[in-house]
């Protein structure tokens, strides 16, 4: 009885799956990848930024609980992370074509 | 990045009620207060991050939302009374109410606060080690 179920469950999460990759197709198409990584940069920026306000008003008043600034640059230091991973997997692949032999 | 969010409540929330402690602690041997009444414990009321509405609708109640602080209660356990004919405050009888802060309760909550602070630390550095391996898919 579990492995029917199991079966129409997959079957029910593969028609899922296309509908979604067809959306995201369509998403695709308008949305260009200058775009993404802009956005991308933009919100690292936000990041940092925030990060530094939460030092800052720590620093003007202790009042702030200090896990607000610890997770403030913590979550800076993420979106740095992400933003590093996204770089080098770029240039990873551009030299990877670069190198290509024709 | 939910978990953060979640995680980050859990510790404002713990660090307020350590905050609360401290208070009632520093309070121990107050007799009065500016409203003339006696002083009373403060204990924090926590609960899921939800609003009434959020409820009455009935959505996403079993998504995670956090802990949030509801209100602070003032503990109804007994206040000490202590016969002191000579102390300011002591009524006809020479009874002096103090509060009815109980050390080693608040010492108990206070450890107790700063386990589930420590829990919520932990759940972040958890979280945080998830987030850096997934960094690394198709890396490895």
């Amino acid at each position: 009885m579990s492995e029917v179920s199991a079966i129409t469950a997959v079957s029910a999460i593969s028609a899922n799956d296309k509908t979604s990759q067809s959306t995201a197709a369509q998403k695709a198409e308008t949305v260009s990848f200058e775009a993404i990584l802009r956005d991308g940069m933009a919100s690292l920026q936000s990041d940092i930024q925030k990060a530094t306000d939460a030092v800052q008003r720590f620093a003007l008043s202790s009042d702030m609980p200090i896990h607000d600034v610890m997770i403030a640059m913590e979550k800076a230091r993420f979106s740095v992370e992400l933003t590093l991973e996204v770089r080098n997997r770029l240039v990873e692949g551009y030299r990877e074509i670069m190198n290509m032999q024709i | 990045m939910k978990v953060f969010e979640v995680a980050k409540s859990g510790m404002d929330v713990e660090w307020q009620r350590l905050t609360l402690i401290a208070e009632n602690l520093a309070n121990m041997n107050t007799v009065r207060t500016p409203d003339g009444d006696t002083y009373r414990a403060k204990r924090l009321l926590t609960g899921p991050d939800l609003a009434f509405d959020q409820v009455l609708s009935g959505a996403n109640l079993n998504s995670p939302a956090g802990v949030r602080v509801y209100s602070v209660e003032r503990s109804e356990s007994a206040p000490f009374k202590v016969n002191d004919p000579n102390h300011p405050y002591a009524d006809l009888e020479g009874n002096v109410i103090y509060s009815n802060v109980n050390h080693a309760e608040e010492m108990a909550l206070a450890l107790k606060t700063s386990r589930v602070y420590e829990a919520n630390m932990a759940m972040f550095s958890i979280a945080r080690q998830t987030y850096a391996s997934a960094l690394n898919i198709g890396r490895a």
